[in-house]
Formats: C-alpha cells, structure tokens, sequence
C-alpha cells in the first residue's frame, strides 16, 4: 500500500484539519482486477484492470454531504464541495458515536496470493474447467468465471483514525447448463474469498463434474406442483434465507427511524423457537464478509441476532447506533470508493441444532428436500427463493427428484414455522455478493444446517 | 472536471501498438438529493472518469480498462495480455466520416446549471403530503441531475464525441402495519429537465395507489384474468428482448433463432427498437461503435422482424450492425436497444379494468429472473397487485405468485390492449390484460 497510495496521506491528514465540522473522513483506495469469462466455447473476458478513486463524507450540523471522485488530484476542491454540501442539509441534528482513534494496518493476503500467477495460468485454469463441463453432448452450455482483487485502501477521519489495508480476494464459479427441448436445467457452483489460489480455484474439477451431473439429473426431474408443503432446506438455500429474508431487517438503517418497523423488531420479542439462533460476524478469519475495522473505521464485532429464539441485537453503522442507543458492531460498509458506508451485513448464519440431516429427513413424512440456491429477493417481509434442485420425500424417504422450485413466503411467519434444526452448519461465500441501494456485489458469506420448515409456499411455472 | 487523459498521445501508441482499436473514454458528473425516512438526508455527487481499450492484436481481442491516467502505459500492456486469449475477431471499425449532431435532442443545458437546493423545499412539501394522505408512510425521495461527456476513438481516425445529460426523480412509500409491509414506488427520469407538474402527477398516483391497496382482498388459487401495467409489463418483455438480442442469436441460444419473418405472438402486438425519440433514455445518433442508428421494428404485427447486432454479433453470424452497440468504459460493446415502443390497443385502460368480474392487476413483483426467462417462463411473487372484482378494485393481493410462459400469453391469451401510452424509463408501452393466467395464493 504505503508505495502507491502514501503521497495522499499527508494532504488528507492536512485537509481533514481544515474546517471545524463535527466527522469527516477521507478513503481513498486502488485496485488492481484480473476478470476471466468463459461461455460455452467463446472466451468473453480475460483482462486485468486498474482503479483508483476516493472519497469525502462529511458531517456537519444536521447531515450528510459525500462526494466520489476518480481524480486524486483535486481532492482539497472535492473535499470543500462536500463540506459545502453538508451545511445544507437542515433537519435536526445528527447526532453520531465517536470513537477512540485507530492506527491499523490490516493484511488479508494469502499466502498462495493470485497475484504471483499469471494471467495465462488463470486463463488455463479456467479454460480446463470449462473443457470438462461442455465435454457432454446434453450439455449446452457452460460458464467459468474467474475474478480476483487487489485492493489497497487508506482511511482517515477527524478523529485521528488511520487504517490501512491490503487484501486479496480470489473466487470462481462453475456452471454447467443442460437442455432438453424447452427444459432447461442448471447446475452450479461458487467459492470466493481470501484463502487464496490453490485453495478456491486449483483441484476443482471434482466441482465441474458435480454440476454437469445435477443439470443432467435435473432434466429428468418432474416440475413441483404448485402448493403449499413441509421443506427441508440445505445449509446453502438455509443461508441464502438467513441472509435475505431475515438479516436485511436486522439492518438497523431500515429500522432507526421507521417506528412501526421498531415495534416489529423490537429486542426480547421471541421471532423462533429456542433452537433458533442467528449470528453475524465479520470477525470469522478469511471468509468473503471478513473485515477488521469497517468503511467508517470502527471494529468489527460478532452480534447474534437471534439468541435462544429472542431478538437481541442488530446491525448498526455510528449513526444508528446513536439514534437507537445500541452499541456499535462495525457494519457500515461500502463496496467501494464510490459509494457511502450503509449497514451491511458480514459472515451471517443461522446456528446449528441437534438432529442430523438424516433425522431431519426420517421425521418427514412427506414435503421437499431444496438444495442450492439460484437466487433470492425479498421485500421486507416478503421473500422468493428459487432451489438448484429438489426432490419429494415421502415417508422419511428422498424420492423422485423435482424441477422449478421456488419457494415464498413470509419471513415472520416461516422462521416461527421452523421445527428442526440441523447439526451440520456451513458457510459459503462465492464470486456473487448482496446489493442493496444501488452498492452491489458487496462480499458477504451466508450459512447455516440442514432446517425443516412447515407451510411454505411453493410456485412452479 | 478536466480530462486528464492524454488521448490522442494514446491512439498513437496504439496505432503502433496493434492492427485495429477502439477507445472509449467516459467523464461522467452525477449529483443528487436523497430525502430518507420522511427526511432530508444527503447531498450526494459522483465524479468519475475512465477509459476503455479495446484491441485487435495477431487477430484476436484485448481489452482493459482504468480509472487512473497514471496507468495508461499498464492498462495498454494489459490490453495486449489479453489479446493473447481473446477471441480470433476481425471487424470492420467505422472509416472516419461526418456525422451530423444535434438531429436528436439528448443534451439539455438546463439540467448542468440546475440548482438542486430548490428541492430542499419541494421535497419537503411533496413529504408533507404523502404524510397527510397516507398514515403511518415513511418516505423516500431522491432528485438526481447527470452530465458529461465520451469520446470514441478508433484506428480509422473515426472520432465522434457528445454530451449527455439526465434528470431523475423518485419516490418510495412504505407502509408499515401489523397485517404486513406496503411498498409503492415510481420515478421519473428523461434527458430533458423536467417539468415539476409531472412530479405532482405521479405523488397523486402514488396516494390513488395506496387508497386502493390500502385493503387486503382474500383470493383462492386459479385462473385468472390479469392485466400487466407499465411497471409490471417490462418482466414479460424481458424474454424476448433476450430472444432478440444478436448476442443471445450468435450463441445459438435464442429460442427465436429459426422465427426471423415468422408469426411468434398475437397480430395485435407491435414492438420496436428507436433510437431517435427527443430526449429519451435510450436514443442516440451512433451507437458505442461509431454505427449510425435507426428505428426497426423487433416484432411487427406479431411477426418476428429484427435481431438487434453490435460488429462483432453481426460479423458472427453473417449480419450487418443494426447500430445497437452498448458500453462503458470497463467492458467491450454488447448489443442492446436504445428505446422500446409497444405500440397501442384500442381498449381505454378504464374499460379494462371495468369489464373484469374477478382478476388481477400487477404492479410490483419481486422474484424476476429465477425461472427460464430465454424459453419465456416466468415465476414470480407480487408485491403489488390490485384485485378486481365485479370491475372494481377492491384491495391489494398478498402471498400471491403467477406464473406462465410469455410465448403463450402473446400467442394465445392477450384479451385486450390499452388505448395509452405509458412511459417506464427507456419503454414506452400500453398496458395488457391476458387470460387465464395461473395465480398461486396462500
């Protein structure tokens, strides 16, 4: 970092001493991206690229004023403007928690760093995979993305703050398209995060294989019945709704200044059963929502969400915590440079219980096993998920696989409809991420185990 | 602010460099109002500046981008890297020629000098009432001004630059209660200032909208008539325009691939691709490769006209560009439409609604996407959505999903299209009430 990026630490710090405001900070961050996309037999992406850019958020009396740039060298000018900015925002006070200030230089490089291959080695790699996948005849198509990131960022603020950091993150997803007439089926596969080279993207080809058979298997599939059913999700689909159904609502920017939304999410109401635990935290090592100090400069802290059934914490950037009067955790993230830090979660997951997958699937009597996840939306309280693959049960048994599951409902009601939790929690992370107010893909990872839920609702086509 | 790029110092590296090139630089000046909770929240602006290489190098494609002038020679070499894995690709770049400017209008100076502190006030007030109207609302608002400028450059000496600009508002309303969360938003957004009254029109629709949502109306699974509006409408289109898309066509993915001059969908349904409406979102004169645009129809008269092509989709499978290049500065040119019109029926939107004795209108959806959108499938969970009953709206829908197959509802159940015209961003369409479509309900 210190090379690059160090000519603008003495004039941040120089800027940051200039007008009497209540919080400022200045990030400033460079990037160095290799992107490879292979689609079926064309090569659609192999490129290295560079960014540089920073940014000015300022504080004053009653609000906000943030300015992005790409141009380093009018950073006084775009600091003004935003200062500016701010005394013009007239509302009632804002009022926000301070901190002590940091001196901190974070390192996330692993120790096989992506960085020391070069853009042929990721190009074979890559390209090896996808020999594999289209190497079927009822394949039709396939993709491989490779993505790996540079970053090195300074931060400063007006508390006296200096936090560095150099990560690296690698990651790459596998898919493996199969199609019969107007069936289309897919099989898929993600990693990403800061384990490094050999470890995300080399002997994957077990992977490649995997997928290639699931899309070819879920040709064969029958389409679900639309309807209402007992589900039994896997710890990726089970993640997938941890994180969108019910994190966003523990996003405390959603909640600070909505009263109604307080009295839902108020802390002590019971949300689950006692199984039910759900947990955010950023300070897991190495996993794709993994951070030390937030994009607002303060320490990232674990907060269970859910304890024991019971609604105990939440999500908080250093306004909300204020406004609420909760304790800050360290998750006011942006995704980059140009964009303003907003709550964001981290590593989040829902906590193992007692019974083994096994016991889950014995105790039903009849439903869906889900697995995988394709995507997910919520609004709210609302939420869509579509499963990878599915397969009825039928007297404790799996039995036919079934195709175009997509499952909704309502978070509230589902999460108190959860009945068994599993004893095999995992967590992923992969290329993807979260999007929220136009900031995506934010790294994030998502998990839990093996749940049953009871009543939800199922849409075919 | 200045641009800092030396960009004729890099066209001649590149002259040397390689055997054809195409360089798009991109400054782009974004600021923006944000009210949040009912409340003034931010003045938020975005300066940014890139450029994008793309080259041709021992016949085949490299492309880098950056944001950094410092770079350039880097981002040059990482261009060539690249050529040695890209595609084995030869275009026909545009020859540097005359291009008349101004015939279309895309740039209003008015919105550059536009003060946004007067909607300090204005926002306030359009807050206020939403409040009063609707109880227990939370309100968000945003007015966002954009300007700047691209230049594209290639190794023909073709050079064409422009100015843009964009105005944009929008308003979200949540509702919170304890039978459920109520999310109704619009926006706005044109190349052209706009006119403050337009504002007023859609903060009006939004407190119709609630009234009419305001009650939830209890529904059984089954078939139903359904009319899709302009919010909802664009989710069915999405198919074809995948279908349609030339890039979609040279993977031999597009369901459409044997159907160019054939019936696909109702006689009644007419869509085209044009470029040259005053200040809308999507016109332009050249495309992102130099290439001239024009107005053609995708679907005429339920018969299957046009793929749309950038060079490379065209010179793939035998076509010529149809001037539907599309880029930024951090990747190569893709095909996409400029506006999209659906020409209109001859039923007033109120009749519709009138002559439905039980059925659905959408609006918002959440869940697009998740089901096979190439073949037409379609799944999705409504957000929004209105029922009808005895052809009156009688409240909103909850934990209600539909679902179908568009190539069906275009061929086979399209019962009436609206006499208006609505615009959604870059579309501009009717509304279109289908029958018999399936709705899943709790």
């Amino acid at each position: 970092m210190k090379k690059t990026l160090e000519k603008y630490i003495d004039i941040s710090k120089k800027i940051l001493n200039f007008k009497n405001v209540r919080y400022a900070e200045i990030r400033i961050e460079e990037y160095t991206s290799t992107t490879i996309g292979i689609i079926g037999k064309e090569v659609e992406d192999a490129k290295t690229s560079e960014n540089l850019g920073g940014s000015c958020r300022i504080l004053s009396d009653y609000g906000w004023g943030f300015v992005s740039f790409n141009n380093l060298d009018n950073l006084e000018e775009y600091y003004k403007k935003t200062f500016e900015q701010s005394k013009l925002v007239k509302r009632e006070k804002i009022n926000i928690c301070y901190i002590n200030p940091i001196q901190a230089h974070m390192i996330m490089i692993p120790d096989d760093n992506p960085f020391s291959y070069s853009l042929t080695d990721k190009f074979e790699v890559c390209k090896k995979y996808n020999d594999l996948i289209i190497a079927n005849k009822n394949i039709q198509s396939s993709s491989v993305r490779y993505r790996d990131l540079l970053k090195k960022t300074i931060f400063l603020n007006t508390e006296g703050s200096e936090i560095y950091s150099d990560s690296v993150f690698c990651g790459i997803s596998l898919t493996a398209i199969a199609r019969d007439g107007a069936n289309v089926q897919t099989g898929y596969s993600t990693i990403g995060d800061y384990n490094g080279f050999s470890q995300n993207i080399l002997n994957r080809e077990k992977y490649c294989e995997e997928i290639k058979e699931r899309a070819l298997r879920l040709l064969k599939a029958e389409p679900v019945k639309p309807g209402k059913y007992t589900v039994i999700i896997d710890p990726i689909l089970c993640g997938v709704f941890t994180h969108e159904a019910f994190g966003h609502l523990s996003e405390a920017d959603f909640i600070y200044e909505n009263p109604q939304l307080q009295k839902i999410m108020k802390i002590g109401r019971r949300f689950g059963s006692e199984e039910l635990n759900i947990i955010d935290d950023p300070t897991i090592p190495n996993l794709a929502g993994t951070y030390q100090y937030d994009s607002e400069g303060v320490a990232a802290k674990k907060v269970y969400l859910i304890k024991n059934g019971i609604l105990t914490g939440r999500l908080h950037s250093r306004e909300t915590a204020k406004k609420m009067n909760e304790e800050l955790t360290g998750h006011s993230r942006a995704i980059n440079y140009s964009y303003e830090p907003i709550v964001r979660m981290s590593n989040t997951y829902m906590d193992k219980g007692k019974y083994s997958p096994e016991e889950i699937i014995t105790a039903t009597d009849y439903g869906i096993y889900a697995k995988g996840a394709l995507g997910g939306m919520t609004n709210t309280e609302m939420f869509t998920f579509s499963s990878e693959e599915a397969y009825e049960i039928k007297n404790g048994k799996i039995t036919k696989p079934l195709r175009d599951v997509i499952l909704t409902g309502n978070v509230f009601e589902t999460l108190k409809n959860i009945d068994m939790f599993g004893n095999d929690l995992q967590l992923h992370g992969g290329l993807g991420g979260c999007g929220k107010a136009g900031q995506s893909p934010l790294p994030v990872s998502d998990g839990g185990p093996h749940i049953r839920i009871k009543d939800v609702i199922i849409g075919g086509k | 602010m200045a641009n800092k790029f030396n960009i004729s110092g890099i066209s001649k590296t590149l002259h040397q460099e390689c055997e054809q090139f195409d360089l798009y630089y991109a400054n782009s000046n974004n600021e923006s109002i944000s009210f949040e909770n009912n409340k003034l929240f931010m003045f938020e602006n975005n300066y940014s500046s890139g450029l994008g290489l793309r080259i041709f190098k021992n016949g085949r494609v490299g492309f880098s981008f950056t944001t950094n002038p410092e770079k350039i020679k880097q981002t040059i070499n990482y261009a060539i890297a690249s050529a040695n894995f890209g595609e084995k690709l030869n275009l026909e770049l545009p020859m540097k020629q005359k291009i008349k400017k101004n015939t279309i209008k895309m740039y209003d100076e008015k919105i550059e000098n536009l003060d946004l502190k007067q909607f300090i006030e204005f926002g306030n007030r359009i807050i206020k009432k939403l409040n009063k109207y609707i109880p227990n609302s939370m309100v968000s608002l945003s007015f966002g001004k954009s300007w700047g400028d691209s230049i594209l450059i290639n190794s023909n000496n073709y050079k064409f630059s422009e100015k843009c600009s964009m105005f944009d508002f929008s308003v979200s309303v949540v509702i919170t209660e304890k039978k459920g969360i109520l999310d109704i938003y619009d926006g706005l957004a044109s190349c052209a200032l706009i006119n403050l009254d337009k504002i007023n029109v859609i903060v009006d629709n939004i407190i119709r909208r609630y009234e009419q949502a305001k009650k939830i109306a209890a529904i059984k699974s089954e078939k139903y008539p359904v009319i899709f509006n302009k919010f909802s409408i664009g989710l069915l289109y999405t198919s074809f325009l995948q279908a349609m898309n030339g890039k979609i066509y040279q993977k031999g993915i597009s369901p459409l691939s044997d159907k160019l001059n054939k019936k696909i969908v109702d006689a009644r349904f007419s869509m085209y691709d044009d470029p040259h409406i005053d200040y809308a979102l999507g016109s332009a004169i050249v495309d992102a490769e130099g290439i001239q645009t024009y107005k053609k129809p995708l679907i005429e008269d339920g018969v299957f006209r046009n793929f749309i092509f950038d060079l490379r989709s065209a010179k793939l499978t035998g076509n010529k560009s149809t001037g539907n290049a599309e880029r930024s500065i951090s990747a190569m040119p893709t095909p996409s439409y400029s506006n999209i019109v659906v020409n209109t029926g001859d039923k007033p939107y109120n009749e519709m609604i009138a002559e439905i004795d039980e059925g659905l209108i959408v609006e918002h959806t959440i869940g697009a996407g998740q089901s096979n959108v190439l073949a037409g499938d379609f799944s999705v969970n409504v957000s929004l959505g209105y029922w009808i009953k005895k052809g009156k709206i009688v409240g909103r829908v909850k934990d209600c999903m539909i679902a179908g197959n568009v190539y069906d509802l275009f061929n086979n159940k399209i019962n009436s299209i609206s006499k208006e015209l609505f615009i959604k961003s870059s579309m501009r369409t009717p509304a279109i009430c289908f029958n018999d479509i399936n709705i899943a309900a709790k």
